[in-house]
C-alpha cells in the first residue's frame, strides 16, 4: 500500500458533507486582529485593547464589565480555545462610557445588546446634509442620563456619537466616521442607541439594530484606509539572511575535533544538507539517546561557530521520582540570541527548550520544561541591554526570524525528566551528577510555495532552488544533581 | 469588498471541503476539523499578505491547519500530563484491537498520538521533507523521524507494507523497540 494514496483514500471519504464553514465568523474575527494588529506591533496594539477595556470595566458593577486581566488578550494574534473575550470585541460593559471613540472599528455584537435590561426602540429620521435624527423610546418611560449612538457598518463601529441631556433621547446624529471626522461614504449601516439611565445605579437602556442607508455608489471597502495595517517588512527575505551557501563555509571553517562538553562551550553539528547525496548526514550527526544510528556518542568532529549564544538558568539539583520532579518545580529561564551579523530564521516563540543530560558521553534523559506562559509564548526583544528590553516587540510567530542581536527568551518550568527509551520503556534517571545540554535547531533555505489543488497539483519551483541545510547548535550548561 | 475578504471566500467556497477533509485527516474529528479550519483561516487572513491568491492561501491555510492543532495538543499537554492521576481506572491502549475493529486507514490513523499523525499526514499527504516537517512543527529533526518511525511501524500492523516509506523516515534502530512514545 501506498501511504499517500491510503491517505488521499481517507481525505476524500472523511465524514464532512455536513460540515460547512462561516465565512462571515472568519471575516470577522480576522478583521478584528488585524484591527488589534495595528499600532507599532502586535503586543503593543494588544495592550492598547487590553486598555480600553480596562477603562471602561466597571461601568455596570461589574456586571458585564471586563477587566484586562479578565480578557484573556495575550500576545498571538489568535487564540482559539482560550477563554475570554477576543482582543477588539466591544462587550456590553465597553459601552456607554465616555472612551466610545476608542472602541472606533472593533466588532460590534449587536446580539448580545439587542433589547438590553429595558426595552428601548430607536426610529429614524432621513439622511439629510451628513446627519441622521433618531428618536429613542424607552418603554417604561426611565429618565436617561446619556446615549451613546453608534453607527456600525459590517459589524465594526464606524461612528459614535455621544449625548446627554435632551439629545439622549432624540439628537441629529453626525455621520461622520470616528477616526478622523471624515463624512460616512455611501453604503449599508445600522444605528444602535445604548443609554445609560438617571438611576442609582444606572441601568442600561439597548436599542436594537436599525439598518439605514447612505445614498450613493458604494465604494467596496469604504473603511479599507482606517482598517488596513501596513504591513512590516519582509524579514525572511532580510538582504542579510544567512544563506545556506554562507552556513556551510562558516561551519567548514570552524570544524573541530571532539568536545569535552565544558560548561559554557558550543558545537555545532551539520544535521541536514540538500547536497548531501546519501541523505543520511542526520544519521551521522545523530546525537541523543542511545538506539538510534550512530554510536551513541557525540560526533567526532563537530564546529564552532559563533551564531547563538545560547542561556539556560539550570538548578543545581533536581528532586526526580517517577520520572517528576518534585519538591518544587524549578523555573528554567531560557534566551537565545543571535550573535551573528545574520539574521536566522526558524526561531518560534512556541518552540520550548530542549535539555539533554549526558553521562560519561552519553544521553540518558530529556527534558522539554514547560513554558510558564499558557500561550507559550516568548519574547524577542531588539537589542541587548536593559533599556531596549522595555521596548519589547511581539514575536512575530509567522516570520520567525532572529535579527542580529536579537534575543528571544522565555521562563519555563522543569516538570520532568524522561529517561531514554529500552525495549521494557522510558529508563529511570538514577541518583548522580549529570551535564546538561540545550540543543537549538538552525534550519536554513528550503522555501517553496506549495500549491495545492487538482488544477495546479505540483509544487512551485522553489526560489532557493530546493537548496536547504540543518544544523544543531549544542550548548553545554554545567552539571545538574538529580537525586531520587 | 476587500481583496483578502474575496479570497477567503472564494477559498471557501472552493475549497471548502477539501479543507474540511484534510483537516479530518489531522485530527480525526468532525466537529474539531471545522473548527481547525475556522481558526486556521482567522489565522492566515488575520494578516496582511500581499499577492495571496486562492492557490497559495490553500497552502496557508493546510499549513496553519497543523500548526493550530499542534498548538492545541501542546496547551493540552499539561494536563494530560497530570490527568491520570484523576482517574478511577488506567485506561487501556490497545492499537492492535482497535484496528482489527476496523481495518481501515482512518482506525489506524487513529492509534497515533497527534504528533505521530501531524508527521504522517505532512509527509506522506503533502509531501514535506523532514526538515521542512520539523521547521513547521517546531519539532528536531532526529524527532520527526522518531514520529515518523513508530508511526509507521503502528501503520504497518493495521496496512500492511507501506511502499512509499522512505529511508528518511525509517531510520534504522539498533535493536530497540517499543510502541509507546
Amino acid at each position: 500500500m501506498k501511504m499517500s494514496d491510503a491517505l488521499r483514500g481517507a481525505a476524500e471519504s472523511a465524514p464532512v458533507a455536513e460540515l460547512s464553514i462561516s465565512t462571515s465568523a472568519v471575516r470577522s474575527r480576522a478583521r478584528r486582529n488585524r484591527l488589534v494588529r495595528k499600532g507599532a506591533n502586535g503586543l503593543v496594539g494588544v495592550g492598547a485593547a487590553a486598555l480600553v477595556f480596562a477603562g471602561v470595566a466597571g461601568v455596570f458593577g461589574g456586571q458585564t464589565a471586563l477587566t484586562a486581566a479578565d480578557s484573556g488578550v495575550g500576545g498571538y494574534e489568535d487564540s482559539p480555545g482560550q477563554g475570554g473575550a477576543e482582543p477588539g470585541v466591544m462587550e456590553p460593559g465597553d459601552v456607554g462610557s465616555a472612551s466610545a471613540d476608542a472602541l472606533c472599528g472593533m466588532t460590534f455584537g449587536a446580539a448580545q445588546f439587542a433589547g438590553g435590561e429595558v426595552a428601548a426602540t430607536a426610529t429614524l429620521g432621513e439622511v439629510a446634509s451628513e446627519v441622521l435624527p433618531v428618536s429613542v423610546t424607552v418603554a417604561d418611560g426611565a429618565a436617561l442620563a446619556s446615549t451613546t449612538y453608534y453607527v456600525v457598518w459590517e459589524g465594526l463601529v464606524v461612528s459614535t456619537y455621544d449625548a446627554v441631556g435632551e439629545q439622549a433621547l432624540k439628537a441629529e446624529v453626525p455621520l461622520a466616521n470616528c477616526w478622523d471626522g471624515s463624512a460616512l461614504p455611501a453604503g449599508e449601516y445600522a444605528l444602535v442607541a445604548v443609554s445609560l439611565t438617571a438611576d442609582e445605579p444606572p441601568i442600561r437602556v439597548a436599542t436594537g439594530a436599525v439598518p439605514f442607508t447612505i445614498e450613493g455608489d458604494a465604494a467596496a471597502d469604504p473603511f479599507a484606509t482606517y482598517l488596513t495595517v501596513p504591513e512590516p517588512p519582509d524579514q525572511s527575505a532580510a538582504s542579510d539572511a544567512l544563506t545556506p551557501d554562507d552556513a556551510r563555509a562558516a561551519y567548514t571553517l570552524g570544524l573541530k575535533g571532539a568536545w569535552a562538553m565544558a560548561a559554557g562551550t558550543q558545537r555545532v553539528l551539520m544535521t541536514g544538507d540538500s547536497a548531501d547525496p546519501t541523505a543520511d548526514l542526520w544519521g551521522a550527526t545523530y546525537f541523543g539517546c542511545p538506539g538510534w544510528p550512530g554510536t551513541g556518542a557525540f560526533p567526532a568532529t563537530s564546529a564552532q561557530v559563533d551564531w547563538l549564544d545560547v542561556s539556560v538558568s539550570v538548578p543545581s539539583s533536581i528532586h526526580v521520582s517517577y520520572g517528576w520532579v518534585v519538591d518544587g518545580n524549578p523555573v528554567v529561564h531560557y534566551s537565545v540570541t543571535n550573535t551573528s551579523t545574520w539574521s536566522l530564521p526558524g526561531f518560534y516563540a512556541s518552540n520550548p527548550p530542549r535539555l539533554v543530560l549526558v553521562k560519561d558521553g552519553t544521553v540518558v534523559a530529556e527534558a522539554y520544561p514547560v513554558s510558564t506562559d499558557p500561550m507559550g509564548g516568548g519574547i524577542a526583544y531588539p537589542s541587548a541591554g536593559a533599556a531596549a528590553q522595555q521596548e519589547a516587540l511581539a514575536w512575530d510567530a509567522d516570520a520567525g526570524v532572529l535579527a542580529p542581536g536579537a534575543r528571544l527568551s522565555g521562563d519555563y518550568l522543569w516538570r520532568d525528566l524522561v529517561g531514554c527509551w529500552s525495549s521494557s520503556g522510558d529508563a529511570e534517571v538514577k541518583a548522580g551528577t549529570y551535564t546538561v545540554l540545550s540543543s537549538q535547531e538552525v534550519y536554513l533555505g528550503g522555501n517553496r510555495a506549495v500549491a495545492y489543488g487538482t488544477e495546479s497539483a505540483d509544487a512551485a519551483p522553489a526560489p532557493d532552488g530546493g537548496d536547504y541545510v540543518s544544523f544543531t547548535v549544542w550548548t553545554s550548561l554545567g552539571t545538574v544533581s538529580v537525586q531520587n | 469588498m476587500a481583496e483578502w475578504t474575496d479570497t477567503m471566500e472564494r477559498l471557501v467556497r472552493d475549497r471548502e471541503r477539501a479543507l474540511l477533509s484534510y483537516a479530518y485527516l489531522v485530527c480525526g474529528d468532525p466537529t474539531r476539523a471545522q473548527d481547525l479550519v475556522q481558526d486556521a483561516l482567522v489565522r492566515t487572513f488575520s494578516r496582511e499578505r500581499k499577492g495571496l491568491t486562492v492557490v497559495t492561501a490553500e497552502a496557508y491555510v493546510r499549513r496553519s491547519i497543523t500548526s493550530v492543532f499542534i498548538d492545541e495538543y501542546r496547551r493540552g499537554q499539561r494536563w494530560q500530563r497530570v490527568q491520570h492521576l484523576f482517574r478511577d481506572e488506567e485506561p487501556t491502549r490497545d492499537p492492535v484491537h482497535a484496528i482489527e475493529a476496523s481495518s481501515d486507514v482512518h482506525a489506524a490513523l487513529a492509534t497515533l498520538s497527534p504528533r505521530e499523525r501531524a508527521c504522517v499526514v505532512l509527509r506522506y499527504f503533502d509531501d514535506l521533507t523532514v526538515p521542512q516537517i520539523a521547521r513547521h512543527l517546531g519539532l528536531a529533526e532526529g524527532t520527526v523521524k522518531r514520529y515518523l518511525a513508530d508511526a509507521v511501524g503502528r501503520l504497518q500492523l493495521a496496512l500492511g507494507e507501506i511502499e512509499d516509506e522512505t529511508a528518511a523516515a525509517r531510520p534504522s534502530r539498533k535493536g530497540a523497540h517499543h510502541e509507546d512514545v
